[in-house]
């Protein structure tokens, strides 16, 4: 009897509320969620003193999400496990309840695919950033299959202030000011190398980190890594730098030094993408460099038939560079590590008569790695978003930061030094019980705030190597030269003809790296290209990038 | 007599009838041992210590020897299910899957049946085109399969290969002797079940074998039809565990957490090989039990055309 | 005439009925997962877009045939794909043929047994680790088979990016992996002939050859013409996993096939009804084959599918 008082003192309650709700806007309340942190009846009770939107937010029934995230395979929801202490907490902080749904991730762009054709979707799925130019997900955003969050967005304070403008402009993909996701943001930066530091003194090279080379200087040392045996096993078996093939081009980072990536503001005032510019010959330098490099033998023979992991694993024994961002740098020594190995970091190379210059480079400059796209069937679009906000807040961004949660998997003293003493009890629990509840993966991909590079560097490094390390991540942020497509693909791209020459000029450009085709075979290439619609494509990209002046 | 005969041809065979059976030999030795290299590469390399197989991946014995990579893989109880889940999908697969085929193929290799041409017609378009991925999803939807493990024993049962393979073995049996059971006055399924069932043994063998392989190893379909990953086959397990690193590495440029988290799993190269032997042992095993029915002369005493 | 003709049928439907039984649950298979969905083909004469769903998106006839047609790099792939096919009818058809007659001359059984077990054990193996295992024996910086052809004085060869030896590096791993396995059939085959047959033949002193030519052969011909005939099926499909792990841009000019073009300028693009036009168009060309291979293996007194 008793309860059934209660209860419908809550629904009289909750229907106030919500009627106030509606007239005060919702969602507004995600910087200062109630720090209750159960919603439990009497508490519920107590707290009718306080702001009709403190009580919709404690004693209305959680909200059910459904997600389709990306690339978190541990939605394990086990109290044990620190996904499940993390998903506990936003739960009971947002008042939803949130059911992940997992596809397999070998088949997750298919998985999107079907999920468009499905009547009921997950309420919030993330797409990878191709699908910002799928024709499929546009003709869905025009047909109202997602909700358009641009009126909404603003009410929350930290999905704001943690999103760059960029990612914004981008997502408005149909170029009309709505705007389509939430970003899962990285950050926007320019990588340099990871040298093998060993190495370095076995050539005899003073090379200190965070210096500039020229290009001479930097073939210089390709070269002494390749045939002075820096490893000292009396073999020639080394290589300057690693290279692997990643969508059908050659990828070493060398194409940064020549600012080959994307629509940049050149020195001169012109916006240009380099690599198919008839008015500059960056791109033909650059492919000359690389076939010099190739024919000195200094990139390994097999690097085309390798993909990023089988070059990967062969870098610390065999490659002296690796293209990379620092913050995930070897620089110390692990215990019992033969050959010893550490590294310090190359941020860049100088080339004469640069058009930018100096070093820059940006191809992530819309700082998305992905984005999620609410569902028009979700009927709590407000909610997500308060989730999303809640997750990205300062509260919870030192679960984020750590990428444990607080008091399950790590403690954090006054000074804010991390103790993750909890998170290695857990691995071991893993190891003797074949659990996974030491898996981090969910706190690592659901979101993370954009230009936050701290959030990349390990908790367990002492703060002196932190430094180092943020150090280091602040020198690609200054390198970080915006490019200005914002990712943005013209309608053209679409075509037929420009599809096959695109691929085709990929294939061919392999024959002047190996040096089977001159340098000047380029520009033979580059004209059928215009002719199979780059002169449109480009017409098109200068408008769209008119459009943000 | 007999017996005494045979030996003397054999007394005669000539040198170069020798040669050919000791080359024949050597022959197929050399062939076995390049064939099982990869196997022996891949369980060599599951026994052994990461940075050793970075060192010499093409190893043939384990170097720093280890059976850590099992110790984990068996502790997983994620990996148990999918165990059972696949062995259930299998047994119930290839038992309907040698019904309907076998039923099929009957009256397919029979004189009498009317209409051969048309059904094999049928069958050939089935093998040849393929509806594509997105109708064959909402076929599959609107017949209420997704996330069922029906739907990873249904649609396959029948296959246009298994069917013609069981087909041409059926049309080899003396024809004599289902004429004598038919004036013997035998119905059909007393035909089917009586003469012509024992004598498909090697065939049904065989097929069982493709049905059981196939559906074992199989991970398209539960990629496309099975979210819940608790009925997810152990196929699609091992493609999760083989195919994480290198989709997460790909995308790696792209954010530096990824390459990272990235990086770890690739250090786990040991464990894929390791999940690649556990999950594929069992199956292996199936084949000696088939063998023997291969090797029997099925037909002895019959006449043959 | 009409009359007689309908009675017969019945006579015959009322002696033979249980044949056509056996074929339900065959033809409900069919029915139910291979024909019903298979409407879904007109994608490759409209315009598809999820969202229309596929009756409500444009039909556009054989404008992505058209399409496909005229593209600059259709005539190369094409050509790939049927030199990678003629290739693999020339090498890895036979080559499990070859193996299952050579086991069937091994007298010492358990022996037989072993090899037999050995050699089917790589299909189990998925390719995509067959092919890490081969980038590493035939790695030009340190792979074994490189190495070995330095020590004996040779030069290191590009077995992996050379355009030259990409098809034979293709059909090579196809047979290490398949040959084994495709045995199988053919051993099923093989345990059906009369072991009478041999004696009678040994005791009229055919030797070890003509055994084969004229015993062995001719009683799994009809097999290896079937298996000829479904392979004809494929004839435009290569297979899409070895391939693409195989491919890179050196040896692309080569190693385009329809599989991985159709996957790069349609699936992935979101381009659905260009892959379906290009898959359209496999399976028609396949469908032909199979009529053709089969009037031809008839007319040539062997026998067909039907």
């Amino acid at each position: 009897m008793k309860k059934n008082i209660v209860k419908k003192m809550l629904s009289c309650l909750l229907a106030t509320a919500l009627v106030a709700s509606v007239f005060t806007g919702c969602g507004k309340q995600a910087d200062d969620v109630s720090k209750d942190s159960s919603a439990t009846n009497s508490e519920v009770v107590d707290s009718t003193t306080s702001t009709a939107e403190k009580e919709t937010e404690v004693s209305t029934e959680p909200v059910k999400i459904s997600i389709l995230p990306d690339g978190i395979y541990d939605a394990d929801t086990d109290e044990k496990s620190i996904s499940g202490h993390w998903q506990k907490i936003l739960e009971e902080k947002c008042n939803v309840e949130i059911e992940w749904v997992i596809p397999a991730s070998g088949g997750y762009e298919d998985a999107l695919q079907l999920t468009l054709l499905d009547k009921e979707k997950p309420d919030l799925i993330c797409f990878s950033n191709g699908w910002m130019s799928n024709t499929s997900f546009l003709d869905a955003c025009e047909a109202g299959m997602f909700w358009d969050i641009s009126g909404m967005i603003e009410n929350y304070p930290n999905i704001m202030k943690w999103t760059s403008e960029a990612s914004w402009e981008a997502l408005d993909l149909l170029q009309d000011g709505r705007i389509w996701g939430v970003p899962r943001s990285t950050v926007a930066r320019a990588d340099g190398w990871r040298v093998n530091e060993q190495w370095l003194e076995a050539i005899g090279s003073d090379l200190k980190e965070g210096e500039y080379l020229t290009l001479d200087e930097f073939y210089d040392i390709l070269y002494k890594f390749t045939y002075n045996d820096p490893d000292g096993n009396g073999v020639n078996d080394t290589y300057g730098i690693g290279a692997y093939e990643k969508n059908g081009i050659l990828f070493t980072g060398i194409e940064r030094i020549f600012h080959i990536g994307g629509w940049y503001e050149l020195s001169d005032g012109n916006i240009e993408d380099l690599r198919y510019s008839k008015d500059y010959d960056y791109y033909k330098q650059y492919l000359e460099f690389m076939n010099k490099c190739w024919e000195a033998g200094v990139i390994d023979p097999d690097a085309y038939a390798l993909d990023s992991k089988g070059a990967k694993e062969r870098w610390t024994g065999s490659y002296g560079m690796w293209a990379e961002y620092p913050a995930g740098m070897d620089i110390t020594v692990a215990e019992g590590e033969n050959p010893v190995h550490t590294e310090i970091f190359l941020p860049g190379v100088v080339v004469e008569d640069d058009p930018i210059g100096e070093y820059g480079y940006g191809e992530y400059s819309n700082g998305i790695w992905n984005f999620y796209a609410i569902s028009a069937t979700c009927e709590h679009p407000e909610k997500i978003l308060e989730l999303i906000d809640y997750a990205l807040s300062d509260e919870q961004w030192v679960n984020l930061n750590a990428q444990s949660v607080e008091g399950v998997g790590f403690t954090m003293d006054a000074a804010g030094n991390y103790d993750f003493s909890l998170t290695d009890k857990l691995k071991e629990a893993d190891k003797a019980n074949g659990t996974e509840y030491a898996v981090t993966n969910m706190l690592t991909r659901f979101v993370r705030r954009s230009g936050a590079p701290e959030f990349f560097i390990k908790k367990t490094y002492t703060a002196e190597e932190q430094k180092r390390l943020s150090d280091l991540v602040q020198i690609t942020f200054d390198n970080y030269w915006p490019t200005l497509d914002r990712a943005y693909v013209p309608a053209i791209a679409k075509d037929q003809t420009f599809m096959e020459y695109e691929s085709y000029i990929k294939q061919e450009e392999a024959k002047i790296i190996t040096g089977e085709k001159p340098v000047e075979y380029w520009d033979e290439l580059l004209d059928g290209f215009y002719k199979a619609g780059y002169e449109q494509y480009r017409a098109e990209m200068l408008e769209y990038i008119a459009s943000f002046e | 007599m007999v017996k005494e005969k045979t030996k003397n041809t054999r007394y005669k065979t000539s040198i170069w009838d020798k040669m050919f059976v000791v080359l024949n030999y050597v022959f197929l030795t050399i062939v076995a041992f390049i064939m099982i290299y990869p196997v022996i590469n891949v369980i060599a390399v599951s026994l052994s210590n990461y940075q050793e197989y970075l060192k010499s991946p093409a190893m043939m014995w384990p170097k720093k020897f280890t059976v850590s990579a099992y110790e984990l893989i068996i502790k997983n109880d994620k990996f148990w299910r999918s165990y059972i889940n696949t062995i259930f999908v299998t047994v119930v697969h290839t038992l309907l899957g040698l019904a309907t085929n076998f039923l099929f193929a009957w009256p397919m290799a029979r004189k009498e049946t009317k209409g051969k041409g048309f059904f094999m017609a049928l069958i050939i378009f089935n093998m040849v085109f393929n509806a594509g991925m997105i109708p064959n999803y909402l076929n599959i939807q609107m017949l209420g399969l997704l996330d069922t493990l029906w739907v990873l024993i249904l649609p396959g049962c029948f296959t246009a290969f298994n069917c013609v393979v069981m087909m041409s073995f059926l049309r080899e049996l003396p024809y004599e002797l289902i004429e004598a059971a038919m004036v013997d006055g035998g119905s059909e399924p007393y035909i089917l079940s009586k003469v012509v069932l024992p004598l498909s043994k090697p065939v049904l063998a065989s097929v069982a074998l493709f049905l059981a392989v196939g559906s074992w190893n199989s991970y398209f379909s539960a990629q496309i039809y099975i979210r819940d990953s608790d009925l997810w086959p152990i196929a699609l397990v091992l493609k999760e565990i083989l195919a994480s690193a290198t989709t997460d590495i790909l995308e790696g440029g792209m954010d530096p957490m990824a390459l990272m988290e990235a990086e770890q799993q690739i250090q786990e190269k040991t464990i894929q090989y390791a999940t690649v032997v556990v999950s594929t042992l069992p199956i292996m095993c199936v084949y000696p039990f088939l063998q023997k029915h291969f090797a029997k002369g099925v037909m002895v005493g019959s006449v043959k055309g | 005439m009409k009359k007689s003709k309908a009675q017969s049928f019945g006579r015959h439907m009322r002696r033979f009925y249980w044949l056509y039984i056996f074929m339900v649950p065959g033809l409900l298979c069919m029915i139910l997962f291979k024909f019903m969905p298979m409407y879904g083909l007109q994608i490759a004469f409209r315009d598809y877009s999820i969202v229309k769903g596929i009756w409500g998106s444009e039909w556009v006839g054989l404008k992505h045939f058209q399409n496909l047609f005229k593209s600059v790099n259709f005539l190369r792939v094409l050509k790939n794909s049927i030199v990678t096919s003629i290739f693999s009818l020339l090498w890895s058809f036979p080559a499990p043929i070859i193996l299952a007659l050579l086991l069937n001359e091994m007298k010492n059984i358990t022996y037989k047994r072993t090899i037999q077990t050995i050699i089917y054990l790589p299909h189990f193996i998925s390719w995509v680790i067959v092919i890490t295992i081969v980038t590493g024996l035939l790695s030009q910086s340190n792979g074994i088979i490189n190495n070995l052809i330095v020590t004996f004085g040779g030069e290191k060869i590009d077995f992996l990016t050379n355009p030259k030896w990409f098809r034979t590096v293709l059909i090579g791993t196809q047979i290490w992996k398949e040959a084994g396995w495709g045995t199988i059939v053919y051993m099923a085959a093989l345990a059906g002939v009369d072991v009478q047959l041999y004696e009678a033949a040994m005791i009229d002193g055919a030797n070890r050859w003509q055994r084969m030519l004229h015993i062995t052969f001719p009683c799994i011909a009809g097999t290896v013409a079937i298996m000829l005939i479904m392979k004809m099926g494929h004839v435009l499909n290569n297979g899409f996993e070895q391939i693409w792990l195989l491919m890179n841009a050196p040896n692309k000019t080569v190693a385009d096939v329809l599989e991985t073009y159709s996957y790069q300028l349609g699936l992935r693009q979101g381009q659905y009804s260009f892959a379906s036009a290009i898959g359209f168009f496999q399976s028609l060309v396949g469908m032909v084959m199979v009529f053709v291979s089969n009037f031809l293996s008839r007319r040539m007194g062997g026998k067909g599918l039907w």
